[in-house]
């Protein structure tokens, strides 16, 4: 397990040569920790549009923070969505990073009373997305919910009521990282 | 620029001397001078792989999830992972949901991810092929390239307890920190060169162009950008949508 100094650098390797350690390299500082959950409501699409924007509190970190890692597990409470999809995977652990979509809405119709039809006249149905994106935003580390769906055709309906997403846990780990300083 | 290591027995440190001893006593301010402090943590990689998932063709009418397991982990419990994966020649990072394949404003798209649970890391697919019968959207079959990165840390994740030595070198061992660097893991690093793109923030935008006339109203359209890697750029564009920037990282 070899160790080496000299002017500018400083390097560890281990046994087998490789190297562990190089102050050539950049490291990733881990500059907070977080865990919890928090349950993002059912959605209900009344009237003919949905359009939401809720920020949740994940925690506070040194403005010098810059990259999240993690992961997060999306469970469904109670009922399943209607007039929208359920695109995400319950089950397994996501990668905090990115965007992901929870709902995408296309193609069931409302043209007759009580019913959710499929394959109907264009634009009779809920057209729309919810997505999720763990973020930085100043020194706070939060979660943001993004979901909008229209009803892009009203003339027909029999209906006022069209649906909308299901409640969701979300429960998730998050490393606040300072990358690229 | 020379480089210092400093240790006793409640901190060490690796930093750039050109502030003098500064970073020692207080690391947030001179990060962009710090290697290593031992009040920081940092993330241990631990497994890479590398393969292939050829995903269905989906036809019209169909939507939901599906996982293709790609490694049977052999953990006690869900690793974190991260990835890149290639698509017609494009190097495009895992974060999130990664479309490729979108038809109509986006309104219709197939979106690829990584996952992980107590026995499998997994490919994944979002799709949604459906809508009215004018827009008969299909997906055909693709090829999926990925490279996913394992880490040490397991979900649900418990924060260890550093209890080794503050530095000990040897021809043994090279451990800093109490555990938080030992030259026998690796680490996630920052590297221009890196094989591995990681994503710092938003990836999906949402955009409406005005609403419309009754009965008629417009659709909105969502698009995806991470670094050179775009979908539906004018939705991005009139979202005001800010995107995240991948950085390259390895280990």
């Amino acid at each position: 397990m070899p160790f080496e100094m000299m002017p500018g650098r400083f390097v560890l390797t281990d046994t087998d040569g490789r190297v562990a350690f190089d102050t050539n390299y950049r490291s990733l500082h881990q500059l907070g920790y977080f865990s919890g959950s928090f349950v993002i409501p059912q959605r209900s699409c009344i009237g003919t549009e949905l359009d939401v924007a809720a920020t949740y509190s994940i925690g506070s970190v040194s403005p010098f923070a810059n990259m999240l890692m993690g992961s997060f597990y999306v469970t469904r409470i109670g009922t399943f969505p209607t007039g929208v999809f359920e695109v995400v995977p319950l089950g397994v652990w996501l990668p905090v990073g990115g965007t992901v979509d929870l709902t995408l809405g296309r193609g069931q119709t409302f043209l007759t009373s009580g019913v959710v039809q499929t394959g109907g006249a264009d634009g009779s149905d809920l057209v729309g997305v919810q997505q999720l994106t763990f973020e930085i935003i100043g020194s706070s580390v939060v979660a943001t919910e993004r979901a909008k769906y229209v009803l892009t055709r009203t003339a027909g309906l029999q209906q006022t009521t069209f649906g909308g997403s299901a409640s969701y846990q979300i429960d998730y780990h998050v490393f606040a990282m300072a990358c690229d300083l | 620029m020379g480089i210092d290591l400093y240790a006793n027995s409640s901190v060490c440190a690796v930093f750039e001397n050109t502030a003098g001893d500064a970073p020692i006593s207080s690391p947030l301010a001179h990060l962009d001078k710090l290697k290593f402090h031992s009040s920081l943590d940092y993330v241990e990689f631990d497994q890479k792989v590398t393969g292939s998932v050829t995903l269905p063709a989906r036809t019209y009418g169909s939507v939901g999830t599906a996982l293709y397991p790609i490694l049977a982990h052999g953990r006690s419990a869900a690793p974190l992972v991260t990835g890149i994966c290639t698509i017609l020649g494009n190097e495009i990072p895992l974060a999130g949901f990664t479309p490729i394949q979108t038809a109509i404003a986006g309104q219709f798209r197939r979106a690829i991810f990584v996952s992980s649970d107590a026995t499998y890391v997994y490919l994944g697919e979002s799709y949604l092929a459906r809508g009215p019968a004018s827009a008969a959207i299909e997906f055909a079959s693709v090829l999926v390239s990925y490279t996913v990165y394992l880490s040490r840390r397991t979900m649900p994740y418990a924060a260890p307890v550093y209890a080794a030595d503050m530095l000990n070198l040897s021809a043994a061992q090279a451990i800093m920190g109490r555990g938080r660097f030992d030259a026998s893991k690796k680490y996630f690093r920052a590297d221009s060169t890196g094989a591995l793109m990681a994503d710092k923030g938003r990836t999906g935008s949402l955009y409406v162009a005005g609403a419309g006339v009754a009965p008629f109203y417009n659709a909105p359209q969502w698009g995806y950008k991470c670094g050179s890697y775009e979908f539906n750029a004018a939705a991005n564009a009139g979202a005001g949508f800010v995107p995240g920037t991948p950085t390259r990282i390895d280990a």
